[in-house]
């Protein structure tokens, strides 16, 4: 009975390894196949051979009728041993070859040796060594001594393999090894009890048979595993974009090669490893951010990143995105990165041509203007002058006229009151120059701000959050607005410069606050104001900056104030750094319609 | 014609900016002087009378003519006529041109008394020595006019310090006639002394025959 079970065992068994055959190539004809993965199919369908013989040896019903079965037993395990070191040097790639093809060999002539064995006569004495219940004083046959030979031909064939896979494993160039290696250790052990059995040292019937399992799943495990990922794996090592593969824990599951060349890290090491084990010591904010943003929107996500790499600052290009499974499910996001340095670089020289010529232009304005204003004021200032001296001879003259006194003073008068005119018209002309205030999305306008300093940003290594409410639509002067945004934010990435790497942040928002109007604030992590400071930041010709003139903040507010907006400064107490807000009122009509759609919602 | 001046010696102000011209103009006769304006230099041009005196304060930059050319127009207009430059602060490369030209002075506005009345002084000073330097010029002329030809090549060879026997042998009559020519001269030059019509000709810019290299003895 016990037997008839044993058997049944036997006979799965057989059919797991001829399923293991088939899954890995035998139904692959057509396919581009590894060499390792045929061998490997081979050795599972020799094995499922042998099973099968083994399991109508045990059978009880065909026990009689197949008393020499031992024999095809013996062979078909040897043949299937026989391709074992083959497989193992296909997989490991392990050298010199001959020892191991002399090993399959030998394994070889011992399946003949035991065919040459008689069925009956002295030397069948031993037969079926394995069934030892049945012949328990049976002595030391010559197919017992064959079989021994043969096993100890395995154990050294699975000895060198298991070395051969440390070997690989431990020059990093992939887990499977390790998994054929474990496999290859259970599968020894197995064979050192079938071992101990057949030298009679103890009773240990199925552990050779159960240690076939294991070892199969974990092989069949590791060479699949590794098929699926290898064309895969060339056909991204040849994209020039960094391309990563990351699971929902942000371990790497794949990276190409520009990836691993780029920050030279080992293909085997990165598996199963996330940035900061990877990146240590790295500001991953940016990236991190992205990561997050990836799963919660399970969305595309474009961002753009400054990066140490080995080779010095790098900009990098990124677009994640989720990878769905068959359920919807994201599962791991992918990642392809361009390296964007060379152009970046040509924006900032660009940038910085820019604002240098920006700056040749004001100042030549302001030389223009001053050129024009010096000789437009010199005008009055001469009159006044000449005016007033010839006033004073007048009065020294005898008699004394009252009229001409009087045409004098009133000249004079006339005169400076040109002067200040020329002066208003110059300040319009500089500082206010009227055009209308149209309904405009704030949100766009601190967009394109944003937009224009963000190479400024990642050249000084400042992380910018922007949190943009659509539809923050305020009646106002788009390009004044624009310029005080542009004050605040080059005096925010002015106080986080000297902050280290890192912890340079500006935060900015465009939101409505509670009354409706539309607020803007821009917030640095920069080492902030003293309070005894900060009611006089907006006084002109005040400034912390040691070549500030004190203009900036002060025009800030006349822009803001002329608009009917108010704009100030807080304190991020007890966080570091300061945040500035101005707020604009919303458009009567959209502020309007939004209240009655509330109340729509509401009823 | 007559080279009189045929006016008392004025400031002419020209200048475009009313305000400016109305109080130099007062500036100016508040201290006593006598002041003519104008917008333009086509006004200037029209209303001036011939061979004025006195001196123009010019502004640089007017309207209808660089003070330059206006200067240059004047030059044949009213040649005892001083001109002064007023500019504003980038122009002064005009007014050192002015300067090349003859002009006294340039001022750069504003101009305080301090400044403008000397400069008006000097100008005035040098009108009223141009004008007398033209007065005598005139008056050579007038009295070389009525010399005969015979006189004026006398008059030559005595500036250029040729003795009465040279002259003789030279223009081939008597020393005797001579002496009587070049007393004839110096009466119609109404002069004493051959020094003093040595200057008067030098005014006129005659210079006698170059000596003999030697003079027989």
């Amino acid at each position: 009975m016990q037997d008839e079970i044993y058997a049944s065992a036997l006979f799965v068994l057989a059919g797991v390894w001829l399923f293991g055959a088939f899954h890995h190539g035998m139904l692959s004809r057509g396919r581009q196949v590894e060499r390792s993965q045929q061998l490997f199919a081979v050795f599972c369908a020799l094995m499922a051979g042998h099973l099968a013989v083994r399991a109508i040896g045990h059978h009880t019903l065909s026990y009689d009728a197949l008393t020499g079965g031992w024999r095809a037993e013996v062979i078909t395990a040897a043949m299937a041993f026989a391709v074992l070191p083959w497989f193992l040097v296909e997989f490991t790639n392990a050298r010199p070859r001959w020892p191991r093809i002399a090993l399959s060999l030998y394994v070889l002539i011992i399946a003949l040796g035991v065919a040459g064995v008689p069925a009956t006569g002295p030397l069948a004495d031993g037969l079926a060594p394995w069934h030892a219940a049945e012949q328990p004083e049976a002595p030391l046959s010559a197919p017992t001594l064959l079989y021994t030979a043969l096993l100890l031909g395995l154990v050294t064939a699975q000895l060198d393999g298991i070395l051969a896979c440390r070997r690989r494993y431990r020059s990093g160039t992939a887990g499977r090894h390790l998994a054929v290696g474990v496999a290859l250790a259970v599968f020894t052990v197995g064979t050192l009890l079938e071992l101990m059995r057949l030298l009679k040292l103890a009773d240990t019937s199925p552990a050779f048979e159960l240690s076939l399992l294991p070892a199969l799943v974990l092989m069949s495990a590791a060479v699949g595993q590794d098929q699926r990922l290898n064309w895969m794996q060339a056909l991204l090592d040849h994209v020039p974009a960094m391309i990563t593969l990351k699971d929902r824990n942000r371990r790497y599951l794949l990276a190409n090669k520009a990836f691993t060349d780029e920050y030279r890290l080992d293909t085997a090491r990165l598996r199963g490893r996330t940035d900061r084990q990877l990146f240590p010591g790295q500001d991953l904010t940016t990236s991190h951010q992205a990561d997050t943003d990836t799963f919660t929107k399970g969305d595309e996500v474009e961002t753009e990143e400054r990066v140490q790499s080995p080779d010095g600052i790098r900009f990098l290009r990124s677009r994640r995105f989720p990878v769905f499974d068959s359920n919807d499910h994201i599962w791991a996001y992918g990642c392809v990165s361009e390296d964007v340095t060379a152009s970046r670089n040509a924006d900032l020289e660009a940038l910085e041509l820019r604002q240098q010529l920006t700056h040749m232009e004001r100042v030549t304005r302001l030389d223009a203007i001053s050129a024009s204003l010096a000789h437009e004021l010199m005008q009055p200032l001469t009159a006044t002058l000449s005016n007033a001296q010839a006033g004073l001879r007048l009065l020294e003259a005898h008699p004394l006229s009252m009229e001409p006194i009087r045409e004098v003073l009133a000249d004079i008068a006339a005169d400076a009151k040109r002067a200040s005119q020329i002066v208003r018209t110059l300040r319009d002309m500089t500082r206010h120059t009227p055009s209308p205030h149209e309904p405009d999305d704030l949100s766009e306008a601190v967009r394109e701000v944003l937009d224009m300093l963000g190479a400024e940003m990642a050249l000084k290594g400042v992380v910018c959050r922007r949190n943009l409410e659509p539809s923050c639509i305020a009646t106002a002067n788009k390009p004044q607005i624009q310029q005080v945004l542009l004050n605040l934010l080059l005096n925010a990435i002015h106080a986080v410069e000297q902050q280290p790497e890192g912890s340079r942040r500006v935060d900015v928002r465009a939101e409505l606050d509670e009354s409706g109007a539309v607020q803007v604030s821009v917030r640095d992590s920069g080492q902030g104001i003293p309070a005894s400071e900060m009611h006089r930041l907006f006084t002109p010709f005040y400034s912390t900056k040691p070549e500030g003139m004190g203009i900036g903040l002060a025009v800030c507010r006349n822009i803001i104030e002329w608009q009917d907006g108010r704009i100030w400064a807080e304190s991020n107490e007890p966080e570091p750094g300061t945040t500035f807000r101005f707020t604009l009122p919303a458009q009567e009509s959209q502020f309007a319609s939004q209240r009655a759609e509330g109340r729509g919602n509401r009823s | 014609m007559t080279n009189q001046a045929t006016s008392e010696p004025r400031v002419y102000v020209v200048e475009d900016d009313d305000s400016v011209r109305r109080s130099l103009g007062r500036l100016l006769m508040a201290n006593g002087y006598a002041v003519a304006c104008h917008e333009s230099a086509e006004s200037m041009l029209t209303t001036l009378p011939k061979n004025s005196t006195g001196c123009a304060l010019l502004d640089i930059g007017l309207p209808d003519m660089d003070g330059v050319q206006l200067q240059a127009l004047l030059a044949t207009h009213s040649p005892a006529l001083a001109v002064i430059f007023l500019t504003g602060n980038g122009e002064l490369g005009a007014a050192v041109n002015g300067m090349k030209h003859g002009a006294v002075d340039y001022l750069i506005k504003p101009a305080s008394e301090e400044t403008l009345l000397p400069v008006v002084r000097e100008a005035l000073r040098r009108s009223a020595c141009t004008l007398a330097r033209l007065a005598a010029e005139q008056r050579v002329c007038e009295a070389m006019a009525r010399l005969t030809r015979r006189e004026l090549e006398v008059l030559e060879h005595v500036v250029g310090g040729w003795l009465n026997k040279q002259i003789a042998a030279d223009l081939g009559i008597a020393e005797k006639t001579v002496k009587v020519h070049r007393s004839r001269v110096m009466a119609k030059m109404r002069v004493r002394s051959v020094a003093e019509l040595a200057r008067q000709c030098q005014m006129l810019g005659i210079v006698g025959p170059h000596l003999p290299e030697e003079p027989p003895e």
